[in-house]
């Protein structure tokens, strides 16, 4: 009898979790428009950062004010469950109307689960009426034009970005003035590692626990490749004279085969020295660190410094229980009498573009009001009322950042900078296996230069190799893409929006190509270099 | 009171069928490409192969649609492309734009997705089409590969330069403006790269002068041109374009740099 009971309450649980689980499936396509002819829009991102949160919050309830038959919900998803949780959601029909472009997105999900804006961007957004951008279309009120949300390869417009970003260096003031005796930060590279030998004198003499600069395996590179790329700037103007002005990895690497630098090229070395030297005032492992790990050194005191980007910025700020100060990265001047010769300068952050995108998911229930909510998240009430919440940088021309984002705001004083070191698969797996003959306790500048020239023009071929199967998927792609637009475009000769995107495809595929057959020249010159060494 | 007569209707009727039938089908054919214009290939490719023997469809258009679709229908395999090319081939016998675009794919084919690739025959292919003048956009894009074909040729600067200038008389086969400007473009970035900075610097202006539409691709152009013109001491050109570059693209990594180069051909040498 009781086990008649027990299975009976079994199932009856059963059945119970059957209709919860129906109803949860069921629900949230129903919940687009409820009963109470309230329509709830649910918008899903995964910046968990401090201040993100809120400012959507303060934003949909803007919207919601002038819209009062309209919900928004956000949906904040952990950045490392977001593609699984993505992928799931699109496939299964139940995503949310809006979502965060990035993490997890290939073309063809885009192309096939979101709506293209392209014509939407062309036109005035109407939420910009009675601001100075009233007039003009909505692409060029971002600015960066709006390039953050554009996708290349499928030659559309698919979100509207919230913000921009940069790199900085933030400082404990108050540890500043304790060691110091000021709060002034250092304004270049000399000041900053005179800084760096300050702390570590300080710390060792009152026998405290602080390190210059607090490490991970993700700030540490930030800020190490960043000045590295300052000593390789005129080696780049004298190999590319007439060129483009920005690095180039085929070209870097078709220099590289033609021996026209090695590791141990004077400003290559010169680049390594500087990274070695700034390695030695951060966390000890550094490279074993995670980026949690060096936050909260941080803002525990126990480092004077961290580099990282404007998106820590407000969490920083706010775990910190002392004031924050913050700065640009310290670059070599060409005055510096070590790092001097082989840099024209600062580098310039003219050219980073808008980021946090959202798009139109097309499953919507609600497409229109959908839309019409992305288009007020890209005005300039809206993306004024995201800075002065969430502290991050504005990405609407004419909105004076929050006073606290004002010091991310991109630079445009500064030079373009030099080539990295190959960063590619392969030459990737050379740099970090040899990483501990740069940073390690018996590693030198030299020492890690001698192991690359062993092991890049091997890793660079397989690197090269990989790109041009890359190079050739996306040109091949685009051979489709550009047959639909030629076919359209001749049945239909008056419609000139088709015009246009044949004329941006066969530009596309022109430069597409041109990167195509620069990586095969330099695949050509490595195999040529690895066979007659 | 009068009545069209029954027969009269049916046929009225029966017209209105066949009207609705070929609206539906060109609809379908119009949205087959509107999948293939957004990356969805597969069902491009499916939209396509339903549509065969359709009354109301134009088959040649059908049947490049289903080739030009193989080539990127996932997993890309030997099968499709040769599906593609079998396909491409039953289109070059007739004479309409149907005819160049399956002889520019044949090409492609030839150039991109046969393992091992016949570039030989892709060149000849090409080439051919080029001397016919097609005035297709696309099937002009074809002397932009030659060039890149031609660049490729040779290991050593001055080959280079030699394949490359040999290529130039493509040019006068060029009758579209996108067509003669991208190859412009192509010719003189691959001539500037082996070291012929008089003869790139040409090309470039040709191709400015064609009208660059796209803002990575312009940006890229005229910091070329102003930087190469710098170099061969063309000063008053140097100024215009490093000018045109700052009042159109302020906001660009290479602005900053620029606005010293341009203080600098500007200030009068000693």
């Amino acid at each position: 009898m009781r086990e008649r009971i027990l299975n009976g309450i079994g199932i009856g649980l059963l059945a119970i979790c059957f209709v919860v689980a129906l109803g949860r499936i069921l629900w949230p396509k129903e919940r687009g428009s409820t009963g109470e002819d309230v329509v709830t829009i649910r918008i899903a991102h995964w910046q968990l950062e401090t201040g993100v949160r809120e400012a959507l919050e303060a934003m949909a309830r803007e919207y919601e004010k002038l819209h009062p038959d309209v919900r928004i919900q956000q949906i904040p998803i952990p950045e490392r469950i977001y593609t699984n949780w993505l992928i799931t959601q699109l496939i299964g029909g139940t995503a949310p109307d809006i979502i965060q472009i990035g993490i997890g997105m290939t073309e063809e999900r885009i192309a096939r689960f979101f709506v293209p804006i392209t014509e939407l961007v062309e036109q005035p957004n109407p939420y910009n009426k009675g601001t100075a951008l009233e007039e003009v279309p909505m692409r060029n009120t971002f600015f960066d034009g709006m390039q953050g949300g554009y996708q290349e390869n499928l030659l559309e417009y698919y979100s509207v970005p919230l913000s921009g970003t940069s790199i900085r260096v933030y400082y404990n003031l108050e540890l500043l003035k304790e060691i110091t005796g000021s709060d002034k930060l250092p304004t270049s590279y000399r000041e900053f590692i005179d800084l760096c030998k300050t702390t570590a004198a300080f710390a060792k003499a009152n026998k405290r626990t602080i390190v210059p600069i607090a490490g991970s395996k993700y700030n540490g590179p930030l800020l190490m490749s960043a000045l590295f790329s300052s000593q390789t700037q005129k080696l780049m103007d004298k190999l590319s004279p007439t060129g483009v002005l920005l690095s180039d990895s085929a070209l870097t690497a078709e220099w590289f085969a033609e021996n026209k630098w090695t590791p141990n090229s004077p400003e290559v070395l010169s680049g390594l020295k500087l990274m070695r030297e700034v390695s030695e005032f951060l966390s000890p492992g550094f490279m074993q660190l995670q980026r949690d790990d060096a936050t909260f050194y941080f803002v525990q005191g126990r480092s004077l410094m961290i580099c990282s980007g404007s998106w820590d910025s407000t969490s920083i700020q706010s775990q910190a229980p002392f004031a924050v100060g913050v700065g640009r990265i310290p670059f070599p001047t060409p005055d510096d009498p070590i790092y001097g010769p082989f840099t024209k300068g600062r580098i310039s952050e003219a050219g980073t573009l808008s980021a946090v995108n959202f798009g139109l998911v097309r499953s919507s229930a609600n497409p229109a009001i959908a839309q019409d909510f992305l288009l007020f998240l890209g005005s300039q009430p809206a993306n004024r009322v995201w800075t002065n919440v969430s502290r991050w940088i504005p990405s609407v021309v004419g909105v004076e950042p929050h006073p606290a984002a004002a010091p991310f705001q991109p630079l445009m004083d500064g030079y373009a900078p030099g080539f990295p070191l190959p960063n590619q698969a392969d030459a990737a797996r050379v740099y970090n296996t040899n990483i501990n003959d740069l940073f390690g306790p018996e590693g030198s500048p030299q020492k890690f230069a001698d192991r690359l020239a062993e092991g890049l023009l091997e890793a660079q071929k397989s690197d090269l190799a990989r790109i041009i199967r890359s190079t050739s998927m996306n040109s091949k792609r685009r051979d489709t893409v550009v047959a639909s637009l030629a076919v359209q475009q001749a049945k239909d000769p008056g419609n000139t929006q088709l015009a246009e995107k044949l004329d941006e495809a066969l530009q596309s595929i022109a430069s597409i190509e041109r990167g195509y057959y620069l990586n095969k020249a330099a695949l050509r010159a490595t195999e040529t270099a690895a066979a007659n060494p | 009171m009068s009545f069209l007569p029954p027969r009269l209707l049916l046929a009225a009727f029966g017209f209105l069928i066949f009207v609705a039938s070929v609206l539906a089908k060109n609809t379908s054919l119009q949205s087959a490409w509107e999948f293939a214009e957004v990356n969805l290939f597969s069902d491009s490719n499916r939209a396509f192969r339903e549509l065969k023997g359709q009354p109301g469809v134009d088959e040649r258009e059908r049947a490049f649609g289903e080739a030009v679709t193989y080539l990127n229908v996932q997993p890309r395999t030997p099968q499709n492309i040769a599906r593609s090319q079998e396909l491409l081939k039953t289109l070059i016998s007739g004479n309409d734009r149907y005819t160049q675009l399956a002889e520019f794919y044949l090409a492609r084919i030839d150039e991109d997705y046969l393992i091992p690739p016949e570039s030989e025959r892709a060149k000849a292919a090409y080439l051919e089409l080029l001397t016919r003048r097609t005035g297709n956009p696309l099937v002009e894009s074809a002397a932009v590969r030659l060039a890149l074909m031609a660049e490729l040729s040779a290991a050593d600067p001055e080959g280079r330069r030699e394949a490359l200038l040999a290529t130039r008389s493509l040019a006068q086969n060029l009758l579209t403006r996108e067509g003669r400007r991208d190859f412009h473009l192509n010719l003189g970035l691959a001539l500037i790269k082996a070291g012929d900075l008089p003869e790139g610097l040409k090309e470039l202006l040709a191709a400015d002068t064609e009208g660059i539409t796209r803002p990575l691709t312009e940006r890229g152009a005229w910091v070329a041109i102003a930087e190469t013109a710098r170099v061969t001491g063309q000063t008053e050109l140097a100024t215009k374009y490093y000018r045109k570059f700052l009042e159109k693209y302020s906001r660009d990594t290479r602005s900053y740099m620029l606005e010293q180069r341009l203080k600098e051909v500007e200030t009068p040498q000693p």
